[in-house]
């Protein structure tokens, strides 16, 4: 379908007002009146409190409220269970729980009076290794939950044992991934005001202004979701961390206590130490195959390390199990995942959720399996890819799939077979591939209204031939609002420059469940295109009454209704609404496809699916293992792209921040301890360690994509892991890194090891 | 805490008589401040002080004044082909802000472990100038460094400038900063080494190691293996060797002991054969 917007390159809708500093952000947020909250953390990763003394702190001058377990009900929430309360109750789970909080009349007054709380621990021992927490004697972080299991699974699919039974050969594998966060640029923040009447409104960069409101507000505060009106501000960023957001929480319960506006903004260091980072995992992988390298099997077994509460790691950890054996036909599988609480920082979702775990273990493993097998990685791949029209193992329908596209592409452009045939001598190339969901269906259950995974749109002209878009799901960063715009503006033939998207609010816009799962761009998108289809009919009917011209004789071009015989008979979009009085409307709901899955985790949880393959060239320093990366390249099939520069910005941040992931980052924990608690000591790749990045992209125009268009956020940042270690297992003749991340000192004793 | 901005350099001792922490750049005192690790009861602001901000050339050696900002150093001609181990370690500084900022004097006087001027300073044979209201002192760098973060300075003290051995001819010298990433990132290892070459013979051999002991310091055990030697890859190895066995790293979030230990070997021969041309088996 030829299109006059729609994969044309565009800045994003709001660059200039956020260049030009325009961009209200939470922290610039002003409310009149407004009182500093500020929480009091836990230092000890695991204490019994004792006692709980807030008298001093209340009776400080300037101080409006003290907010502990001694004053709030006991009212338990979360995702999957409801482990979590607003303040510690019996015990502090981990360095950074929160144990009290102030709002003050300003920042001074609240230290100080946090600095007045007086609060005697019995310290416990800590529970830091998810091996040793399984243990019968272990200490229990959630004493009800006994060998501090937060959930478990085991299913078998296929002939599995036949399968391994039959196979030629048989490979196993484990590895370790780090405990890193998103890294946002934003620290969080939120603001509350209660209102007279008992409502409250709440701002703040959140990727669900809706959900936070059912999964958080509501039951932690006794209230009913509709009672709060929830706005969202400009995003400085999120990559999955501002989906539950406590401190919204924080704001809320201390303005409803004082009956005052409260500011919570936390410092960067509460940020690293108290939000939700991407969870580490334990993988022990095995795979069976056929001689000429037909997978014939695999068995996966997970520790998933859970942290002190649960939130949304359940599903986490289902997707590190499942997620890879769709990538490939895989005739029978064998997944068992344990989720174990730790009194670590509770890991959650970052871009990728879990996907950037298990795409680097598995395809890890396929390099090992293919070095084995004495086939080259690509072909070994290529051999195995899934393929439009399949039905994979665990029910999933690809409706669209360009995977094959891309390694090809990979392959030509990387001069692949050249520099494969001249591995080990320090420098090498490696590739790796990944599937993403666009959307998952198991959110709308847990999260959502229904199991429909819905969004909806509303699009509204006004009288100057102005535009605007309301949807319910967030921009957070990653370019929603501009790609709702570029395929309203393609629909109704106005220009791209009258369209405004204002940020979601739950006060006025209609619903939708937020940005996660890469949904937004093919479920928000839909709804968009839907709304956007009715807005232009609303139009044409109107213009066909005044221009006395049928409507289908009528069509939109420019910002001005035109008869398509008579372009000289015309009005503007603008004049159209002035004639009929009022703002002309259209709305558009759509509602995902997939499946809930069953128990068995069997289904299919999104309408499509995403691919991607990224290679790396890197030289290895083989006395020291220092890394440097001197390429990335990669073929992306986001089924078709709708704003090219939107698009690349997705692809080259998701390459340089896997990398960074990959190389670099970590808040390495030691006994319930972070260290990398500021920007300092947890290290985020710089512009000096971006390599160059060559790509493109390869649209399989997807049957249920709005002009074809699947998510692309996530697959732009879950190969790079692997791709980067394969190409270090090349250059060095056989160092495989099973732990992240990959440190010089890491990449050294694989070096020593390969050698034995 | 207690304020003042110092006019001259007179000024600012009188000021610090009983003691002040001095304040250049502020690239390390004002997050140490605002982190809570360093209590300061009185602060001088000697950012103004224009007479402290040279780099010159006097009696056949290097002057630098305790203000130089690192990013002068990368714009000093001297610098860069009198001192190219100083050159190189302050092109892996921080990254442009902080090296527009941050003074050479107080990386010294951080006297962080890993400070990443002092390794070049070191093999430079290093003096710093110290003045009080008493009177002036011409302090060694390698008595500089006391302990962790403790340094051989009276509180009432100022450095006004370091003074090094230009390389000159005979001088032969290499530098690498091991680190976990491209820019503002610390050190895990930070080696220096300068041969002063007599003919064939090494007349001289400085080799200092950063971020592998409470300090950076010298490796002397190791410089002994090649004074006065004519060298090949025997001495290299011993000095390696002993480069090793000196030093007395901690285990951190960016490595542990035992691998930092390890590349105070590799990287001391590696540098050693750069400095002297040898072919390496693999480039750094």
């Amino acid at each position: 379908m030829s299109t006059r917007v729609v994969g044309q390159p565009h800045p994003i809708i709001d660059a200039v007002e956020k260049v030009s500093g325009a961009t209200i952000f939470i922290n610039d947020l002003e409310l009149p009146g407004a009182l500093t909250g500020l929480a009091l953390r836990s230092p000890h990763p695991h204490a019994r409190i004792l006692n709980l003394d807030t008298s001093a702190a209340e009776r400080l001058a300037g101080v409006a409220v003290v907010l502990s377990k001694n004053n709030t009900p006991n009212a338990p929430f979360g995702i999957n269970h409801k482990d979590e309360a607003a303040f510690c109750r019996e015990k502090a789970r981990y360095v950074g729980d929160e144990v009290a909080a102030v709002a003050a009349a300003d920042e001074e007054t609240a230290r100080e009076a946090l600095s007045l709380i007086r609060v005697d621990y019995e310290v416990l021992p800590t529970v830091a290794d998810p091996f040793a927490a399984q243990e019968p004697n272990a200490p229990l972080v959630h004493d009800s939950v006994t060998g501090n299991i937060a959930n478990e699974f085991h299913i078998k699919r296929g002939e599995i044992d036949e399968a391994f039974d039959a196979a030629d050969a048989a490979f196993a594998d484990e590895f370790h991934t780090h405990l890193a966060h998103q890294a946002y640029i934003e620290p969080t923040g939120c603001a509350a005001q209660w209102h007279p009447g008992g409502k409250i409104s709440v701002w703040g960069c959140l990727q669900s202004v809706f959900l936070i409101r059912t999964f958080m507000l509501g039951p932690a505060m006794g209230m009913s979701p509709d009672d709060f009106r929830v706005t969202q501000t400009k995003p400085g960023g999120a990559f999955g961390g501002k989906l539950d957001v406590k401190a919204a929480l924080m704001a809320a319960m201390l303005s409803r206590a004082a009956e005052k506006p409260v500011r919570f903004m936390m410092s960067l260091e509460e940020d690293l130490i108290a939000m939700r980072p991407r969870m580490p995992v334990h993988i022990s992988l095995e795979s069976a195959w056929k001689r000429d390298g037909t997978l014939a099997g695999k068995r996966v077994r997970i520790v998933a390390e859970n942290g002190a509460y649960s939130s949304l790691s359940p599903a986490i950890m289902s997707s590190i199990a499942l997620r890879t054996d769709n990538l490939y036909k895989t005739p029978a599988a064998e997944i068992q995942g344990k989720l174990v609480y730790t009194n670590i920082i509770p890991s959650g979702q970052m871009r990728g959720f879990g996907n950037v775990q298990a795409t680097y273990a598995w395809e890890s493993h396929l390099d090992n399996v293919a070095d084995s097998l004495g086939l080259d990685p690509a072909e070994l791949r290529l051999k195995n890819y899934t393929e439009k029209g399949d039905v994979s193992l665990h029910g999933w329908k690809i409706a669209s799939c360009a995977v094959a596209d891309a390694t090809r592409y990979v392959v030509e452009e990387m001069d692949w077979k050249a520099k494969r045939a001249r591995g080990g001598k320090g420098r090498g190339v490696g590739l790796a591939s990944c599937i993403h969901v666009s959307g998952n269906k198991g959110f709308s259950v847990e999260l959502g209204p229904d199991d429909t995974d819905p969004s909806s749109g509303v699009v509204r002209v006004d009288e100057e031939g102005k535009v605007e878009i309301w949807s319910g799901e967030s921009d957070l960063g990653q370019g929603a609002t501009s790609v709702m715009a570029y395929i309203a503006s393609e629909v109704m033939g106005i220009p791209v420059e009258r369209f405004r998207v204002p940020p979601t609010d739950t006060g006025y816009m209609p619903f939708g469940m937020g940005a996660f799962a890469s949904r937004i761009t093919l479920i928000g998108g839909n709804a968009v295109k839907l709304a956007a289809e009715d807005a232009r009919r609303n139009l044409l009917d109107a213009a066909a009454e005044f221009m006395e011209i049928p409507a289908d004789e009528l069509e939109i071009v420019e910002g001005e209704v035109r008869a398509k015989a008579l372009p000289e008979r015309k009005m503007s979009v603008g004049e159209v609404v002035r004639r009929a009085g009022s703002v002309i409307e259209g709305n558009g709901k759509w509602l995902a496809g997939g499946d809930v899955l069953d128990k068995e985790k069997y289904g299919n949880p999104s309408t499509t699916y995403s691919f991607s393959t990224h290679g790396a060239e890197v030289e290895v320093d083989m006395e020291t293992g220092v890394v440097t990366i001197l390429g990335i390249c990669c073929g992306h099939d986001p089924g078709r792209v709708i704003n090219r520069l939107g698009a690349e910005g997705q692809v080259e941040g998701g390459a340089v921040q896997g990398m960074s992931f990959a190389m670099m980052e970590g808040l390495a924990p030691l006994e319930g301890h972070l260290r990398g608690k500021n920007f300092h000591d947890y290290l985020i790749a710089t512009s000096m360690d971006a390599p160059p990045i060559e790509h493109d992209f390869f649209e399989s125009m997807d049957p249920y994509g709005p002009y074809g268009a699947k998510g692309l956020a996530e697959v732009a940042i879950n190969p790079i892991t692997a791709a980067i270690c394969n190409a270090i297992y090349h250059a060095t003749g056989g160092a495989r890194i099973r732990t992240l991340p990959v440190s010089p000192e890491r990449v050294l004793e694989a070096i020593e090891e390969a050698r034995k | 805490m207690e304020f003042l901005r110092a006019a001259s350099v007179d000024e600012a001792l009188a000021a610090a008589r009983d003691g002040a922490a001095f304040v250049a750049g502020g690239t390390n005192l004002v997050p140490d401040v605002l982190f809570g690790r360093k209590k300061i009861a009185r602060a001088v602001d000697i950012s103004r002080l224009d007479e402290l901000r040279f780099i010159e050339e006097a009696d056949g050696k290097i002057r630098i004044g305790a203000l130089a900002s690192v990013t002068d150093l990368l714009e000093s001609e001297l610098i860069r082909t009198a001192a190219s181990p100083l050159y190189e370690s302050a092109l892996e500084f921080a990254g442009p802000l902080v090296r527009n900022r941050a003074s050479v004097a107080g990386n010294l006087m951080d006297a962080s472990p890993a400070a990443d001027l002092a390794p070049p300073l070191l093999v430079q044979d290093a003096v710093v100038e110290l003045a009080s209201a008493e009177g002036e002192r011409a302090l060694p760098l390698s008595e500089f460094f006391l302990d962790y973060r403790k340094t051989a300075v009276r509180p009432e003290e100022l450095m006004k400038a370091i003074v090094i051995e230009p390389l000159g001819q005979e001088g032969r010298c290499a530098y690498y900063k091991l680190q976990l990433r491209r820019a503002m990132a610390i050190a895990v290892v930070g080696v220096a080494v300068v041969l002063r070459m007599k003919g064939s013979v090494c007349a001289e051999a400085a080799i200092s190691l950063g971020a592998v002991a409470a300090v950076p310091y010298r490796a002397q055990a190791a410089e002994a293996c090649l004074c006065g030697k004519e060298i090949g890859v025997a001495e290299i190895e011993a000095a390696a060797e002993a480069a090793e066995d000196s030093a007395r790293p901690i285990d951190d979030v960016r490595a542990s002991a035992a691998y930092r230990k390890k590349m105070c070997g590799v990287l001391v021969r590696r540098l050693l054969k750069k400095a002297l041309g040898m072919p390496q088996p693999v480039a750094v």
